[in-house]
């Protein structure tokens, strides 16, 4: 239950990664459309929240720089993502 | 592969046009002397619809005007 849980968590924050790199070539090409920014800046708004909740609970996304570690340090402890 | 056959009949009948109104084109020693080499076009794109980001990931692509999977 918590394994597919985590996937969950996991394949929401690979879903709005992909939305936000698709509107991010959209972006390169169109740097002035603003309905397209805006969308874009909803979307790293979303990621940013389902980043920030996953690491919550299932410890950090990055091993270094992009989130604090709660005590003991937790990147070596649960699954790696390929054992989701 | 028909049309492709076909395609190159009309290419025969067709009147070169002269080398040089035309200096892009293809020297004599080439393989198809006269002819213009290839260009690609590229129509602007259009901010429009978008798909929700799951079904994106499962197609490639949040545009659903750029979503044209390979025929099986």
């Amino acid at each position: 239950m918590r394994i597919e849980h985590q996937a969950c968590m996991l394949e929401k924050i690979q879903e709005l990664s992909f939305t936000a790199v698709d509107l991010n070539l959209y972006l390169d090409n169109n740097p002035t459309d603003q309905n397209a920014l805006g969308h874009y800046n909803a979307v790293c708004h979303q990621l940013d929240c389902a980043k920030k909740a996953y690491e919550q609970i299932y410890g950090p996304l990055m091993n270094f720089g992009e989130s604090p570690s709660q005590f003991p340090w937790r990147w070596v402890q649960g699954p790696w993502p390929w054992e989701i | 592969m028909k049309k492709r056959c076909k395609d190159k009949k009309k290419e025969q009948d067709f009147v070169l046009p002269v080398p040089s109104v035309f200096p892009n084109v293809l020297p004599a020693w080439s393989p198809l002397p006269g002819l213009k080499y290839g260009e690609a076009f590229v129509p602007p794109q259009r901010y429009a619809r978008t798909w929700p980001p799951n079904i994106a990931l499962a197609k490639g692509t949040i545009f659903p005007e750029l979503y044209s999977p390979y025929q099986e």
